[in-house]
């Protein structure tokens, strides 16, 4: 174990102590680390959250998203048992809120993709506080999307294996025209490759907890996970040509992942859905939904956790600016909708964008604009941006602006399409509600349990930019 | 009861005795009475057949320890002559409703009757059959129907309840009062006779024809006018010119049938034909006869009188048009100065053709005498003209006055005993009001399908048999009869026909009666004998018969005197016309308004609530499931300060009703209408507590029209399970976006002159190559160069919207019915429906229909989105769906630009109780839950066609070979379908009109169903 340990100590250079390295008065940039921690307080830091008892306050919560997720489960099996009637769903919407929370929930797990591999590849160093707990909000976020194509079709018992091309005696084969098919497989292929990377980037954190567990089951299962890993060269050299490696497999999905979601309804013939405008718009979308959901779990975990060293003001900002960006893109792919229905001459898409601004769905249609548009205009201000609880706010708005936006798509074109006699309207039921609420539940229940089990922070990826840690390189 | 009764009762023993009875004469052929069966008169006792399963349950299980028992299945020994397993037989047979008899052809396999279909060889029906026709099977397989009878409210025997009911004839007419057999309405010559012997045999004892549905006023006025009491019926394919007074003779009428046969045979003009009747509707209601009309005219119900005057005015005092007596010239008024160019417009019209006026059957007999006067100026009334006397409604003479004179009766305590024979006035009549009139009856008997509300007040009731299980006979409006045969046994073993009944109680009253008729079988069959033998020429009477019912039709030539108007009564009707005013009062309490009651389209007048494909159908003109509403202008809605949903009070002299309001485009203003069938309170599950009981506003003895009414507001709301809401094409809720695209409509002179006019309003077809107008696709199209290429027509001028086609549709592909919770959630799982869009101002705008299924789309949307394939195209050119491949992502049914596809949100068939599993048909897959349907086209048709060519040694299928469901019910012949491949076919021929569109054709899908544009024939002068 002391090997370990002195190597660990031989790669950093030799700065034990901690702030023996002045911050880099060459930079006029903030530092991504506030304060002068050493290498040794990241690793403290960082551990002591997994290796001290659950408060109270965190068995309180994981109670409580525990039994929100149970009573999703519940609601789940219930519509498996009974029959999609329970939801909401009927002729013509015949999908609501099954594939809005799915789109939802796909959308939210583009940030975490975005940041540990776009951001990796183009060397934003900032990247690296939030790289591990945004990864892990994509897993949980893609687990909780992956449950709403199952469970969604009207036989899942047969729809969970049906949907995968499996030899079998009937020679029956799936249908590769199909957008769903296409889902299958690019959502099938985020999720591997998501939790490939984010387990990747943890070895080298697995193997300092395992050193440092006390406990047998700790040590065991820190020994599993991080493969044996002693820190030689050898498997530095090679985990970061991996890491490399999956961070350009990542970065093409980041923008295939949507624009294969955005397909299911650009390639269909209802107006509204059948925009080809849909691939960008909506992987902005998802950046946007990723990095709110990311600000309004941060700001909480870096508070409770004791992160505010390292998960600064200056983070908050960045994806700020990410947020105000984004929601731009978004805003103007909302007008361009308009613009482009106008402008075809085609009265059918007229219809629905004018219908979804005034018609019977127009509440959701402005919550959406409101949320998505105007409210992140407040960040052109520094002051807001750099304002904590303001953020948070804001980044709920976000989360639910979002939200809106695929219910707005899905229902408000599905509600009102072409012959008017088979016009209807959509209310959802408690079951549609319970099971979105499960979904959040399981989602913030699998981040609790991260947060305390599994290193919040990349200590690895920390050390590395700690002040002083690449003295030859200056700060970037 | 006298000792001599008691003793017979108790003492017989042996067959030759029971011989005597035709209870026990039915069940010589059961090896053991129904009696006998397992349901035990006490509950708790072991019967033979429960000892016998027990003692064969414990054998298995001492012989077997832990093993099943052993079942057998043993094949069919000798194998029963006609009946094939898989192969279907038909059987021709007759419905009734109310008087109007229709001659069926009744699909049966492995000996149950699965499908009803109208006989071809029908004069009236031409093998065409309406939507309660077709839905009267789910009757028979009925759950709720009684299995026994009962007596004092516990269960009996069919043969002590006969028994008990002569005992009470007996000692009633030995204290001198009146026995009453109150009957419905019908159309059968041996109904007709037996009720003759019935009145004969038993003592003090008359039958009273008393339906729920009682509308005397065309019959009452034929019979002042000519001396005629029937309800005379038009041949509307004669006529060039219509007008309807309030008529729904295409919708509620029993008779709607054939004369939408005949209408719409009109109403198919081509640049090549351009022959086409022209229909003008005066009504104040919104009827779906009035949506199919060329000119539709909104009066309120008091101004119906007036207008016949003012048009008998111009016509005959203006004009000099034809001749009437002196008496009735005086009665006429001119009308006034705002309908006038109106009345000579249609003036003009009616005497420059052969033209004909209907009036609406629940109007009083002064008004049908106008129109009868008027048709007989016109010229309409003649031998072979449009109004025959040799066509009528049989046994339709006017019932109001024997109605009255029973209802003194039984008032005054002369009555003694009433036998309720298919009659439930316990339901037809307001609930003080029957209760008033029972209250001095000792005995109140009850012969019916259903325990219903009537057999609630009964001491005694019997479950009588369905008609598919009866026989019987019928007479039709042409004057040809038919035989009612059976197509199944008794479901409930033992169960007797209402004839046999009637029989029954008569023999148990005298040994001696019926005689040589113990059933109603032998009585049908004499009655033939005698009364149709003779002129058939045949020797053999048991050929004759055999012939009979194997082509339901024998042609009878029909006899009418001739109509010779009797002046003095055309004179005193017209007078009292123009007398008569209707008023509508109002009191401090509430609102008062004309109110109509009519019968229910789906529903009729109840006797069929219990079926679950009648109560949801949509009603054709407000679309409503369900429950009935009261239907109301929106201007009478602003007045009243009510909105959709709003539920108000409707009271009368007679009673009240809470209904809720619809507002319905093209109602008069200040008039208020709902239907009848609903609100039930017993006879099923399904019937019951659905809607509001609309007789218990009808003072009587009609129970349809208008009266005045009162209404109030509760303050309580409710959501109606509509399937559609009123949308129009452009207009409100629109945003300026016009679509009147989808629907083609033209005027007739328009569409001659220049039949692109219906054009105009195409959107660009998208994706076009500007040099060839070829679509692009970036897939290689289906190859259809040899064998079928399935393809459709559907005629929106000729369609008049009676849903015939839904029902049919329901009842051959096992369709489910939902409930009314789900149609309130949008989830109707009917494979066709009728699109109805307005056009024109809401106060009364013109109406389309478009029966909207699966078009079959070359390019189908919905297949390529199946990401498991289980929706494909066939080389046939179908759309098809796998059932069993299906896993329900919906997707399909999102990327439907028609929504014609249905999923199965619940598993809709779960509730189905025994013996309802029998009315589905066998070749097709009842689907469960999760799963997406849609039309197939009748695939299973087309490949039983298929097996029987490929059994002749051919290849391609015959044109005509198969008929869809929805194809073989429509009346209006609105639906060609076949094989579009063969240039000759039925289906290529109707395609190549200049009618002709695809419905979203801009989307490029391209439909294999074409429709035809709706084409009006409008009055283009302004005084022709």
């Amino acid at each position: 174990m002391s090997t370990v340990m002195e190597k660990d100590r031989q790669r950093n250079w030799n700065v034990e102590g901690g702030g023996t390295l002045a911050v880099d008065s060459h930079s006029l940039r903030e530092p991504l680390v506030e304060g002068t921690p050493g290498m040794k307080d990241v690793t403290e830091t960082v551990s002591r959250v997994i290796e001290a008892k659950p408060t109270r306050l965190w068995y309180i919560t994981v109670t409580l998203t525990g039994a929100l997720a149970a009573w999703g489960i519940f609601t789940i099996l219930y519509t498996t048992f009974t029959g999609i009637g329970v939801w909401g769903n009927n002729q013509p919407v015949g999908w609501a809120w099954d594939i809005t929370n799915f789109v939802f929930w796909i959308g939210i797990g583009h940030a975490g993709t975005l940041i540990s591999a776009i951001l990796f590849l183009f060397r934003q160093k900032w990247r690296t506080a939030i790289n591990r707990s945004a990864e892990a909000m994509t897993i949980f976020a893609v687990i909780c999307a992956l449950i709403f194509p199952i469970i969604h079709t009207g036989r899942p018992w047969v729809a969970v294996y049906w949907l995968l091309p499996l030899p079998n005696q009937m020679d029956l084969w799936v249908n590769f025209r199909s957008p769903l098919l296409w889902d299958v497989f690019a959502v099938g292929t985020y999720f591997t490759v998501s939790a490939l990377f984010w387990f990747v980037g943890l070895v080298p954190d697995f193997a300092t907890l395992r050193n440092r567990a006390k406990n047998k089951i700790g040590k065991w299962a820190f020994s599993f996970f991080s493969m044996g890993w002693t820190g030689a060269n050898r498997h530095w050299h090679r985990y970061e040509k991996a890491y490399l490696i999956l961070a350009g497999i990542s970065t093409p999905l980041v923008l295939s992942v949507h624009t294969i979601v955005s397909f299911d309804f650009a390639v269909s013939v209802i107006p509204g859905w059948h925009t080809t405008i849909f691939p960008p718009y909506f992987v902005a979308g998802a950046i946007f939904s990723g990095f709110g959901m990311v600000l309004t779990l941060m700001i909480i975990a870096r508070k409770l956790l004791n992160l505010e060293q390292f998960i600064t003001i200056k983070h908050i900002e960045n994806m700020n600016k990410v947020l105000m960006a984004t929601g731009l893109m978004v805003g103007y792919a909302y007008g361009i909708e308009f613009f482009i229905a106008w402008y075809s001459g085609n009265p059918y898409e007229r219809f629905v964008f004018i219908n979804r601004a005034l018609g019977p769905y127009g509440w959701a249609y402005w919550t959406m604009v409101t949320c998505n548009v105007l409210i992140p205009q407040l960040f052109w201000f520094r002051k807001i941006r750099r304002h904590l609880l303001i953020t948070w706010i804001i980044s709920i708005f976000v989360n639910i602006g979002m939200w809106f936006e695929r219910f707005v798509i899905i229902v408000t074109s599905l509600h009102r399409d072409f012959l008017p006699s088979s016009w209807g309207m959509f209310t959802p039921t408690w079951v549609d509600v319970s099971i979105f609420a499960g979904t959040v539940g399981l989602f913030l229940t699998l981040f609790l349990v991260f947060a305390k089990y599994i290193p919040v922070l990349a200590i690895s990826e920390i050390k590395g930019i700690l002040p002083g840690a690449q003295p030859k390189h200056g700060h970037h | 009861m006298s000792d001599t009764d008691r003793s017979k009762k108790t003492y017989w023993k042996s067959f030759g005795e029971l011989g005597k009875d035709p209870a026990i004469l039915e069940q010589l052929g059961n090896e053991f009475p129904p009696d006998y069966d397992q349901f035990g008169g006490d509950g708790s006792s072991i019967t033979r057949r429960t000892f016998m399963g027990l003692m064969a349950a414990s054998a298995a299980l001492a012989a077997t320890g832990c093993r099943r028992p052993e079942q057998e299945i043993v094949p069919y020994v000798r194998k029963p002559e006609y009946i094939t397993p898989g192969i279907s037989n038909h059987f021709a047979t007759a419905f009734t409703l109310q008087n109007f008899a229709t001659g069926l052809l009744v699909r049966s396999r492995e000996g149950r009757p699965i499908k009803i279909e109208g006989n071809d060889q029908c004069p009236v029906s031409a093998g065409k059959s309406t939507h309660i026709a077709q839905a009267s099977l789910l009757a028979l397989y009925d759950p709720d129907r009684r299995l026994r009878p009962t007596v004092s409210n516990s269960d009996s025997t069919p043969l002590n309840a006969m028994r008990r009911m002569a005992d009470a004839i007996r000692e009633v007419s030995e204290e001198g009062k009146e026995v009453r057999i109150v009957v419905d309405e019908h159309a059968s010559p041996s109904l007709v006779r037996l009720y003759d012997e019935l009145e004969r045999m038993l003592p003090n004892t008359r039958v009273i024809t008393w339906p729920a549905i009682v509308a005397g006023g065309a019959a009452e006025a034929n019979r002042q006018l000519f001396d005629t009491d029937a309800i005379l019926i038009p041949d509307l394919s004669r006529a060039d010119v219509i007008l309807g007074i309030d008529a729904d003779f295409l919708g509620t009428d029993p008779e709607a049938l054939y004369h939408i046969r005949n209408f719409s045979s009109r109403r198919k003009p081509e640049p090549s034909s351009p022959d086409m009747n022209r229909f003008y509707a005066v009504e104040a209601a919104m009827t779906m006869t009035g949506s199919n009309a060329d000119e539709r005219i909104r009066l309120t119900p008091d101004a119906f009188d007036g207008f016949l005057l003012g048009l008998l005015h111009e016509i005959v005092v203006v004009r000099g048009h034809g001749t009437v007596d002196a008496g009735v010239r005086s009665a006429l008024v001119p009308p006034a100065d705002d309908v006038l160019p109106l009345i000579r417009r249609i003036a003009g019209d009616l005497i420059t053709h052969s033209s004909v006026v209907m009036v609406g059957r629940h109007l009083s007999a002064h008004t049908h005498a106008l129109g009868m006067i008027l048709n007989h100026t016109l010229g309409a009334v003649a031998d072979d003209g449009i109004i025959d006397p040799r066509r009528a409604l049989p046994y339709s003479n006017a019932k109001t006055m024997a109605i009255e004179a029973f209802r003194r009766e039984m008032e005054q305590g002369e009555v003694g005993a009433v036998i309720f024979a298919d009659v439930n006035p316990a339901y037809s009549l307001p609930a003080d009001s029957f209760r008033t009139l029972i209250a001095n009856v000792q005995y109140r008997f009850s012969l019916s399908l259903y325990a219903d509300e009537t057999s609630k007040f009964c001491s005694i009731f019997i479950p009588v048999n369905h008609y598919l299980e009866s026989w019987g006979d019928v007479r039709k409006i042409d004057g040809s009869e038919a035989v009612v045969q059976p197509l199944i046994a008794p479901l409930n073993e033992g169960q007797l026909s209402l004839g046999d009944v009637l029989i029954g109680i008569t023999r148990a009253f005298d040994e001696g009666a019926f005689r040589d008729t113990p059933a109603f079988y032998d009585f049908v069959r004499n009655r033939w004998r005698e009364e149709h033998l003779p002129a058939s020429g045949r020797s053999s009477f048991d050929g004759f018969w055999h012939d009979i019912l194997r082509s339901g039709h024998w042609a009878v030539e029909a006899t009418g005197r001739q109509l010779i108007l009797n002046n003095k009564a055309a004179a005193e009707l017209s007078a009292q016309a123009a007398k008569h005013r209707v008023t509508v009062a109002a009191t401090d309490t509430g609102t008062a308004v004309h109110f109509g009651v009519f019968p229910g389209y789906a529903l009729y007048d109840g006797r069929y609530a219990n079926l679950g494909w009648l109560m949801e159908l949509p009603d054709p003109v407000t679309k409503v499931t369900w429950e009935n509403v009261a239907a109301l202008s929106r201007s009478t809605a602003m007045l009243l300060g009510v909105e959709q949903g709003d539920v108000i009070t409707v009271t009368t002299g007679a009673g009240e009703a809470s209904l809720p309001v619809l507002i319905q485009p093209g109602m008069a203003d200040n008039t208020v209408i709902t239907h009848t069938g609903f609100g039930r309170r017993e006879g099923g599950r399904v019937a019951a507590g659905k809607g509001s009981n609309a007789y218990a506003l009808m003072n009587g003895p009609e129970t349809i029209g208008y009266q005045s009414a009162t209404l109030n507001i509760t303050g309580n709301k409710v959501r109606i399970a509509t399937t559609q809401d009123h949308h129009s094409l452009s207009g409100d809720g629109h945003h300026g976006i016009d679509r009147s695209d989808i629907v083609k409509e033209g005027t007739l002179a328009a569409f001659l002159s220049n039949p692109a006019s219906l054009y105009e309003k195409d959107l660009p077809l998208y994706g076009t190559e500007k040099n060839t107008d070829r679509p692009i696709s970036i897939t290689t199209p289906h190859d259809y160069s040899s064998g079928h290429r399935w393809g459709m027509t559907i005629d929106t001028s000729a369609c008049v919207g009676c849903h015939a086609c839904v029902t049919a549709c329901q009842s051959e592909n096992n369709i489910p019915v939902v409930g009314k919770e789900q149609v309130l959630r949008g989830r109707e799982m009917h494979w066709i429906r009728i699109d109805r869009y307005y056009s024109g101002s809401e106060d009364n705008p013109d109406t389309l229909l478009q029966p909207m299924l699966c078009q079959h789309c070359e390019k189908a949307p919905c297949e390529n989105v199946c990401p498991v394939a289980a929706t494909t195209h066939s080389p046939e050119g179908l759309n098809e769906m796998t059932y069993n491949r299906c896993v329900g992502t919906r997707y399909c049914s999102n990327n439907c630009p028609y929504k014609v596809r249905r999923f199965n949100y619940l598993n809709y068939h779960k509730e189905d109780r025994d013996p309802l599993g029998m009315v589905f048909n066998p070749d097709v897959t009842v689907r469960m839950r999760g799963v997406m349907e849609k039309c197939t086209f009748c695939v299973q048709r087309i490949n039983e066609a298929k097996h029987h060519a490929k059994n002749e040694g051919r290849e391609l299928l015959q044109d005509g070979e198969v008929v869809t469901a929805c194809q073989q019910a429509c009346p209006a012949d609105a639906i060609v379908f076949g094989n579009t491949n063969d240039p000759e076919s039925a289906v290529s021929r109707s395609q190549t009109t200049e009618r002709g569109y695809h419905v979203l054709r801009e989307l490029n899908v391209v439909p294999s169903i074409t429709y035809k544009a709706r084409i009006r024939n409008t009055n283009g002068g302004e005084d022709a």
